[in-house]
């Protein structure tokens, strides 16, 4: 279906050699993953397939690419689009029309298809994506897995043999996620769609798949079944880590088959304890009966909740739950209809500029937002500035996230895990009491995410606490102290790290799932306890 | 079908159709009480026939326009001394300017002659943006675009394009300026630390957006389409713009323009069928057009004449045929316009 002949792409301005001489096939009817760390080239392999790059980005492009036979080279994007269709990483800033039945029909319009079979398709597929009760609703008021959908539906209805997603699930909650993968299982199925997608959290897809692209970099693409890929690659879902771990050579791809084939080598273990807080420790937030409306809507309704020094706090819920509403509050960027927050005794709402980042950090969900320097230099400098400390401290924070940086570079050039780690160094300059961060795995690779588990960890002291809100299981149960779990804008459950995350299937990591019912939560937990049998 | 909850709207060309020809209407009569006739009309359809979506507001904000614009006018009439003979009504003290500023007068006389001149001329204006702005409030303005011939198309998608990028911007300026907060920048504004960052995020955001059309087959041609001929309507449809804005012109300024006016229609339909005949592109549920529309437009094009017979011989029985043709939408339409 898609053959890539001594494919190589050279982007001319960055010098840079993208793709060098590489040939596959990817056969009808197939789901494949394409893995890699962030910057390998994902997308762009993704784009190169139907013609985006070089078509829309530029470069020079060599060997031949041929999607059913016809050649993309010939061919412009728009005109392969009854072939080949592509749903990007944030679907919301693609929207061209504003409601779902006309998101549905733009791309039937311009290929000019008959009123009466328009019609049928946009009902087939509103019913194959189950759709139909959203069909008049304006698109920005869906969820984070709607768009999704709604994203997906648009291009089926041009009737494409293949579709290219790029990190469908990356926004979305584990529920929201596991229903988009089962809608795009299903067109592989039933439709004998072929479906590639890009994506990072493995442990989310590889049950689904039945191929693998793992683009180690530029000279070195490798593609095969999965277990055959993964059974020594350095990317690995936490099952294939807890095989490893447990010197299983089986590679295992779903908790069945792991749950089947490794659990009782775990038997004779025994999970670590995990340390609590201590309670005598200092307070650094507590929020009492807050409550915040959106218009008549209650965004969060009397919420109360204390945070002690030392405290690694996890916030998790559906999309729209109020997550985000909780953590800005926290940096008083929101109104409050009644209630307090004191962030070591003082009201965020009160404090400005250098004081209030003295007192909280905050990393938003798309931490670019805090860049707008032209180098990562004069980010630093200006951090340096505002923050009120003596010139190098961001610098110095910096290298300790990550030693080899360049700093002439521009901050958009970053990768998604650097320019994470030059927020988070230009946050944790002034050193402050609180850290938040909004989704800060959004987008990570496994090493970015090591990263940001390192930094929480050298962050973490007796006097400084942390919270994040987060879909992702497995960076929560590496890092958390303590689990909050907020739904309609209520805090539902509230308790230690191990008992939530095993109580329901919605929040359980991997580990704990193959592992139930003992209280094992992550590779690194079990990789310590054979340490100390031993 | 559930006949009695349908709300029966009218297709929104139709409504424009209505709100150009009673503009027509407005700007081809003299008369106090025909223009009066006819904003009482327009405001009574508008309000009983428009949606809760935000493009109905317009009447509201046509009317707010049209009322400045109408005492600014008067002011003015009255500041700015016009000498001319007629009854005076009060008169203010004289204001005397430097010489560079000679034949323009500050105060004086104020004679009723030239208030009634000026309050007829403004009233013409405000009929014209009452007329309006009452379709706009009718007619939802995407579907206007939708309908619209399929050559008008692109610049059609151009515009809704636009309109749902500004709450984007808004919403981004309003994430920079938490950002900095966040940074804990204290100064107020910044070039550097807020524009260019709005700039970045809304050409990342641009070219997102041109992929994702790109990618779903906007701008696709089959073969034979593709080629030189697509030019001729394109050059037509801008010299019939061009003489069109020309004859506009004429009118303005008082000389004749029947003769450019006529040409520059024939252009615009010439080149509007030719690029209707090459369009390729199809229309998902076009709104139909129905006997109830024909019948608007019939009414609309009656009280046009009607104001232009008025004109020279006005009698109380004109004045009610013109109320009955303009109100002519209440009768074949119910309930509220829905999108």
């Amino acid at each position: 279906m898609i053959s890539f002949e001594n494919v190589t792409l050279i982007y001319p301005y960055v010098q840079r050699t993208i793709f060098e001489n590489l040939s596959f096939d990817v056969p009808e009817g197939e789901f494949v993953l394409i893995m890699g760390d962030t910057g390998a080239g994902k997308s762009t392999l993704l784009r190169l397939m139907n013609g985006l790059v070089p078509h829309h980005t530029g470069g020079i492009f060599s060997g031949a690419i041929r999607i059913d036979g016809r050649d993309t080279a010939l061919q412009k994007p728009r005109d392969l689009v009854d072939l080949i269709a592509i749903v990007g990483q944030n679907p919301a800033l693609g929207f061209v029309t504003d409601t779902v039945e006309e998101e549905l029909v733009f791309g039937m319009e311009s290929l000019g298809i008959a009123p009466e079979v328009m019609r049928k398709r946009v009902e087939d597929t509103l019913d194959l994506l189950a759709l139909a009760p959203l069909r008049d609703r304006k698109l920005t008021s869906l969820s984070g897995g709607e768009q999704q959908r709604v994203a997906i539906a648009s291009v089926l209805t041009m009737n494409p043999k293949i579709l290219l997603l790029d990190e469908p699930t990356s926004a979305l909650d584990p529920i929201a996620a596991e229903e988009v993968l089962a809608t795009l299982s299903r067109l592989v199925h039933d439709l004998g769609l072929t479906v590639i997608i890009a994506e990072h959290k493995l442990e989310r897809v590889l049950q689904f798949v039945d191929r693998v692209i793992y683009v180690k970099d530029q000279q070195h693409v490798a593609i095969g079944a999965p277990e055959e890929i993964l059974k020594d690659s350095p990317l690995a879902p936490p099952i294939i880590q807890l095989s490893r771990a447990l010197k299983s050579d089986q590679v295992p791809m779903t908790v069945r088959d792991a749950r089947r084939s490794i659990s009782h080598l775990a038997q004779q273990i025994t999970p670590p304890v995990r340390l609590s807080a201590n309670p005598l420790a200092k307070e650094i937030l507590s929020i009492s009966d807050l409550t915040i409306r959106y218009g008549e809507k209650n965004a969060l309704r009397d919420v109360w909740l204390t945070v002690k020094a030392g405290e690694v706090l996890a916030v998790m819920g559906r999309n729209g739950a109020g997550k985000s509403t909780l953590l800005t509050s926290m940096i008083g960027l929101r109104d409050r209809a009644s209630g307090a927050i004191e962030v070591l005794g003082k009201d965020p709402h009160t404090l400005h500029g250098a004081d209030l980042i003295s007192h909280v950090g905050f990393v938003p969900q798309e931490a670019s937002d805090l860049l707008y320097g032209q180098s990562v230099l004069e980010e630093l400098r200006n951090s340096d500035r505002d923050s009120h400390v003596p010139p190098g401290t961001t610098e110095r924070a910096l290298f300790d996230l990550l030693p080899e940086i360049d700093l002439t570079v521009h901050p958009r050039d970053l990768s998604e895990g650097e320019r994470l780690c030059l927020v988070l160094a230009i946050v944790l300059a002034r050193k402050p009491a609180l850290l938040v961060l909004d989704e800060p795995t959004r987008g990570l690779d496994y090493q970015a995410k090591e990263r940001l588990v390192a930094a929480i960890g050298r962050m973490i002291s007796d006097s400084t606490a942390v919270i994040l809100a987060s879909h992702d299981v497995e960076i929560v149960a590496d890092v958390a102290t303590r689990v909050v779990v907020l739904a309609d804008g209520e805090i539902v459950a509230d308790g230690e790290v191990s008992d939530i995350l095993t109580s329901s299937p919605a929040f359980a990591p991997q580990v704990a799932k193959v592992l139930s019912p003992a209280r094992w939560l992550t590779v690194s937990e079990v990789l310590q306890s054979l340490g100390e049998n031993k | 079908m559930n006949r009695v909850n349908e709300v029966r709207t009218l297709h929104p060309l139709a409504w424009w159709f209505w709100g150009i020809s009673l503009a027509i209407a407005t700007s081809r009569t003299a008369n106090v009480w025909l223009l009066a006739i006819i904003i009482t009309a327009t405001i009574v359809v508008t309000f009983a026939r428009r949606s809760n979506d935000p493009w109905a507001a317009a009447l509201t904000i046509g009317i707010k326009i049209a009322c400045v614009a109408l005492f600014i006018r008067m002011v003015i009439a009255i500041i700015f001394g016009v000498p001319g003979d007629g009854r005076v009504i009060f008169t203010l003290p004289r204001i005397r300017l430097p010489e560079w500023l000679a034949g323009i007068l500050l105060g004086g006389d104020v004679t009723s002659e030239r208030l009634n001149f000026v309050l007829m001329e403004s009233l013409t204006i405000f009929a014209l943006v009452i007329t309006l702005a009452g379709a706009s409030s009718l007619a939802n303005p995407k579907q206007t675009l939708r309908s619209l011939p399929g050559i008008l198309h692109e610049a059609g998608v151009a515009l809704i394009i636009a309109t749902t990028l500004i709450p984007h911007f808004a919403m981004s300026l309003k994430r920079i300026s938490q950002a900095r907060k966040l940074r804990g920048d204290e100064k107020r504004f910044s070039f550097k630390r807020s524009v260019i960052p709005l700039f970045e995020e809304s050409l990342e955001r641009a070219l997102i957006m041109a992929e994702s059309m790109e990618a779903r087959g906007y701008g696709h041609k089959p073969d034979a389409v593709a080629g030189g001929r697509k030019k001729a309507p394109t050059i037509l449809i801008l010299i019939g713009t061009g003489t069109l804005l020309f004859s506009l012109l004429q009118m303005l300024i008082g000389s004749r323009y029947a003769i450019t006016l006529a040409f520059s229609i024939f252009c615009l339909a010439c080149g509007l069928t030719l690029g209707n005949q090459m369009n390729t592109r199809s229309k998902y549920r076009p709104i139909p057009w129905r006997k109830e529309e024909l019948l608007v437009m019939v009414a609309s094009i009656g009280a046009i004449t009607l104001a232009i017979i008025a004109n020279f011989a006005f009698n109380p029985l004109i004045a009610v045929a013109l109320l009955l043709t303009c109100m002519a939408p209440l009768c074949v339409t119910s309930g509220k316009a829905h999108s």
